[in-house]
């Protein structure tokens, strides 16, 4: 079995600027405080999974830009969507690649987010609370680092043995260049929030902030949705848009915390945010009701 | 009881359920429901301060959501819920000496009225295992410090705001750090039974440790 294997299935040799291992999340557990995690472009982690017979999921790796390099010690079918290919293999495509084969993802100027997925039933790492997803905040999962082993779920590899690659055509990939405004619904504390500033809040183009990450997407207009109401801390969801005092939104992602301080003026449905967070720092991005 | 009760649709898969400050224990009473009657399917619920969020995987409609609300028992003020917790330590935290000049009481009163009452957790979050006590003596409020700490260990025992608290897990922290306690409030390679020591609704006495 390739868990008690000694060889494992690939080593990671770089990690790049961000990469953690995530499946869909670890769902049941807000009530104690534990962020649901998982992969923020979950539409492109389910295709890289599709590419090589996995089901949905199945623990992917998900990578930020360029720089993850990783060697594999096995025949297997590898996957990746999402952002950026390798200079191995093209995004949205899979294809087996032999032991002492490496996989150096390129980074892409469209996008942000890659995911890797591999056969037999994704990425072997312990499951904590249900779920493979790493959450960095709280340490919670397995942590990547140069060095690190990482074994398929499952000892038979080498599934598509007369196949060449397989991959997914362009209609049916993800497209992170569409713009058009991201859809608002009504959030619970709107009516904190006066009808110009909702006005505002649909009538401006936001550039996403630099200081974004996977606990939640920040952004900086030229009229901001300032205020001074205070609220009891309340549960927030990803996709949630809370307003702190500064007037500059944040929406809440997977690794945010489960329970925000300020107001939510506003929700974006969940096909939108994973759009969203494949967004490089400097987009303008805006909203409709 | 559901009527006075504010039910507003959250994302596509929730409804959050707000309360006005008198009437808090009512949430309380729609967890309990929850839990006990199967004619609602629901993934999870998320209590916070005055409200209440329930998600599904696919959404009830509001006059559904009302009829099950309708059915819900209401517990008496005094009847206990959860259960009772323990939690022994040691008051050797950083900010003891400073708390108690703030507060105006001496380290001893400061222990002393930490240790009377029997809080409640109230809610949970910020960190996994992190619980809001309710209870806290009015003496020993105290607004969290202007600059938090970069680093609370876990176990750390602190005060913030009208809260009483025990950091789970390690990590930046705000509140007043009194003392530290070795019980294990989160036990992540535990089964999933035993890994959070407290739940929302639960009950907490401060004891000294041995």
């Amino acid at each position: 079995m390739s868990a008690n294997s000694p060889l494992p299935t690939a080593t990671i040799l770089r990690t790049g600027p961000s990469l953690s291992v995530q499946d869909l999340g670890r769902h049941g557990w807000r009530r104690y405080g534990v962020a649901p995690a998982g992969a923020l472009d979950f539409l492109s982690a389910r295709l890289a999974n599709d590419l090589v017979g996995n089901s949905p999921e199945s623990a992917v790796l998900e990578a930020a830009m360029a720089g993850t390099v990783i060697e594999f010690h096995q025949a297997a079918w590898v996957a990746i969507a999402g952002a950026s290919g390798a200079s191995e293999l093209p995004s949205w495509s899979a294809k087996r690649f032999s032991s002492g084969d490496k996989l150096h993802l390129t980074g892409s100027s469209s996008a942000t987010w890659t995911y890797v997925a591999i056969e037999g039933g994704g990425w072997d790492v312990p499951t904590v609370l249900g779920s493979r997803s790493y959450h960095s905040r709280s340490d919670l999962g397995f942590a990547l680092k140069e060095g690190s082993e990482l074994h398929s779920s499952h000892s038979q590899l080498d599934i598509y043995q007369n196949i060449s690659r397989r991959y997914i055509p362009p209609e049916e990939r993800v497209n992170f260049a569409s713009s058009t405004p991201l859809s608002l619904s009504l959030g619970p504390h709107h009516e904190l929030f006066t009808e110009e500033q909702k006005m505002a809040l649909a009538g401006q183009k936001w550039r996403l902030s630099p200081l974004s990450d996977r606990t939640g997407y920040r952004f900086l207009g030229e009229t901001p949705l300032s205020h001074d109401h205070s609220i009891m801390s309340c549960p927030v969801i990803v996709g949630s848009i809370q307003i702190p005092s500064d007037g500059q939104p944040i929406v809440t992602l997977n690794d945010g915390p489960t329970l925000g301080g300020y107001p939510v003026i506003a929700t974006l449905d969940m096909n939108d945010v994973a759009w969203l967070v494949q967004q490089h720092p400097q987009t303008q991005i805006s909203f409709q009701w | 009881m559901s009527h006075s009760l504010r039910l507003f649709p959250y994302g596509q898969y929730g409804w959050m359920l707000q309360v006005t400050e008198n009437d808090k224990t009512s949430l309380d009473d729609v967890v309990n429901h929850l839990e006990s009657d199967d004619s609602i399917d629901f993934v999870e619920w998320v209590i916070a301060y005055d409200s209440l969020l329930i998600l599904f995987s696919e959404r009830p409609t509001e006059l559904a959501l009302r009829e099950f609300l309708a059915k819900c028992p209401k517990l008496k003020a005094d009847e206990p819920r959860g259960r009772l917790i323990e939690i022994p330590l040691s008051y050797d935290g950083p900010d003891l000496e400073g708390f108690s000049r703030a507060v105006g009481l001496s380290p001893e009163e400061v222990k002393a009225r930490h240790q009377a009452p029997v809080y409640s957790v109230r809610f949970m979050g910020f960190a996994p295992g992190f619980a809001y006590l309710d209870g806290l003596d009015p003496s020993l409020h105290l607004p969290r410090r202007s600059s938090p700490r970069a680093r609370m260990s876990a176990g750390a025992v602190a005060i913030g705001g009208a809260h009483a608290g025990v950091y789970s897990v390690p990590s930046p922290g705000g509140w007043h750090w009194l003392g530290n306690t070795d019980y294990p409030l989160f036990n992540p390679t535990a089964d999933a039974e035993g890994c959070f020591v407290l739940s929302p609704g639960d009950r907490v006495k401060f004891i000294d440790s041995i």
